[in-house]
């Protein structure tokens, strides 16, 4: 099995729904190792870019498990929290609008909008519980993450939407997408 | 989820720059380094070549025109031992402005050389504040500083040395927050005393025997790389390197060898000689001096 290999779309697997974690034993605890590798690796590969955060399905892994970089401003702190069987419990504040990437969308970036602040149920890494409430930037990757959980990825939020895919430019600015001939009928994201 | 990942135009021209140019390459994506034409090779490797772009340029008229000409996706910039003073133009083509490492408690010691002051002072405490760097020079508002003790003995290079560790990690620990939006700048406490460091010429080294022997002491630690403290004893002209504070009286400026150490007498106390550097030779202690140039310590 390649534990440091991302699923992309065109995936189906990425579409799927996971499973709840019953309990933390050491299946459980060897995934998690196996994302935060495979998130760093990916990241290393990239010169632009920062893994921000992985859910289980990811790497093929249909478990409720989701992981957050503990700093998403510093490419050195290569730490990850983790939350298993997230849950938001509430969606406060907000709609705003700002650019996400998904590591299973290559070089798509989307404008995509979410709530500006979360309430986030889960359990930590010994399986205790944690309740904590999330703003902004982090608010929108707990949103992501517990996306995938249900087998949706962000372009299905703008879908509709011709002003919301960019691209990545080699010099690290993002780029408008063509709608009609790059995002509309492309049978990688749909 | 991923994030672009944030960049920063670093400008720095110098070895203290090119430490926390080293240190900031782990942690941000350095879009541009900014630095002067004879320090780009040393900047170059201290990036182990991992900079979008290099510019190398001498004034501030060159620097305006840079950012002039070129567009820069950064939000940020980070300067440390540039010696060139930004212009507000430049300053303003940053969103979130220009962090500036100071190696000093500021207000205390703005300036050029805060480091060779704080070791002359004798003070016990000196620190790094990290700096939003405006037009006039080490006046901005501050992101955070961190105090540090001043050891007894210590020389300019060595705490220089502690200084830039204690840069590089608040550099990386606070430029995060501050591109996260999660601090917010402060004013100087101008209720503390605003000192001005200056730049220091080679005739500040020239020893005058007439002050205390505490403070040319100070002086030596303080100018120990540069700009060295020189002095002529009889026909023999030294760099002192280390000396000692020695209770002693004697006519100003005259030295005197008592068994294997050379003691020199000042205004006040005198100072026990260590370790010596004729001019032009290596660095040697008391009784290697003393054995060389015992004849021309007595020359006039």
């Amino acid at each position: 099995m390649h534990h440091r290999n991302i699923v992309s779309l065109p995936s189906k697997t990425l579409r799927a729904r996971s499973k709840r974690v019953s309990v933390v034993d050491e299946a459980v605890r060897e995934t998690i190792e196996n994302m935060k590798k495979a998130t760093l690796s990916w990241e290393d590969s990239r010169k632009h870019e920062v893994g921000v955060a992985l859910a289980a399905v990811q790497i093929g892994e249909l478990k409720r498990i989701i992981i957050v970089r503990n700093n998403f401003e510093d490419k050195s702190d290569r730490r990850f929290k983790v939350f298993i069987n997230p849950e938001i419990v509430k969606l406060e504040g907000e709609i705003v609008e700002d650019f996400e990437g998904c590591l299973s969308i290559k070089d798509i970036y989307g404008k995509v909008p979410r709530y500006s602040k979360v309430r986030v149920k889960a359990l930590d890494e010994s399986g205790k519980e944690v309740r904590l409430k999330a703003e902004g930037f982090l608010a929108r990757v707990f949103q992501h993450e517990v996306d995938h959980i249900k087998g949706k990825v962000f372009i299905d939020h703008i879908k509709d939407d011709p002003e919301a895919f960019f691209t990545l430019k080699s010099d690290g600015s993002l780029e408008k997408l063509d709608y009609e001939k790059q995002v509309r009928k492309n049978r990688i994201l749909w | 989820m991923k994030n672009k990942s944030e960049k920063i135009v670093f400008f720095g021209s110098g070895p203290v720059a090119a430490r926390s140019l080293e240190s900031l390459v782990g942690s941000f994506e350095i879009e541009a380094v900014v630095t002067k034409p004879a320090t780009l090779e040393m900047m170059q490797h201290a990036t182990q070549g991992k900079a979008g772009s290099w510019h190398a340029l001498s004034t501030r008229a060159e620097l305006d025109d840079l950012l002039s000409r070129r567009f820069f996706i950064s939000r940020l910039g980070v300067i440390v031992d540039f010696g060139i003073i930004v212009s507000r133009h430049v300053i303003e083509a940053f969103p979130l402005g220009i962090v500036n490492s100071h190696f000093s408690l500021l207000p205390e010691w703005r300036g050029a050389d805060p480091i060779t002051f704080a070791v002359l002072s004798g003070q016990k405490k000196t620190g790094v504040s990290l700096m939003l760097v405006d037009e006039k020079l080490d006046e901005g508002p501050l992101l955070a500083q961190k105090e540090v003790t001043i050891q007894s003995k210590v020389t300019t290079p060595e705490l220089t040395s502690q200084l830039i560790s204690v840069s590089n990690a608040m550099l990386a620990k606070y430029l995060p927050k501050y591109l996260a939006g999660e601090l917010t700048p402060y004013p100087q406490d101008l209720s503390k005393p605003v000192t001005y460091s200056r730049k220091l010429t080679k005739a500040d080294g020239l020893i005058d025997w007439h002050k205390p022997a505490e403070q040319i002491e100070r002086e030596i630690r303080a100018y120990c790389e540069w700009p060295k403290s020189f002095t002529r004893l009889g026909a023999a002209e030294v760099i002192i390197k280390r000396a000692e504070v020695v209770r002693l009286a004697g006519p100003v400026g005259e030295p005197k060898i008592d068994k294997a150490s050379l003691i020199v007498y000042c205004g006040q106390d005198a100072l026990r000689l260590t370790r010596l550097q004729p001019i032009g030779k290596k660095e040697m202690d008391a009784a290697a001096f003393i054995t060389g140039y015992k004849r021309r310590l007595s020359e006039a």
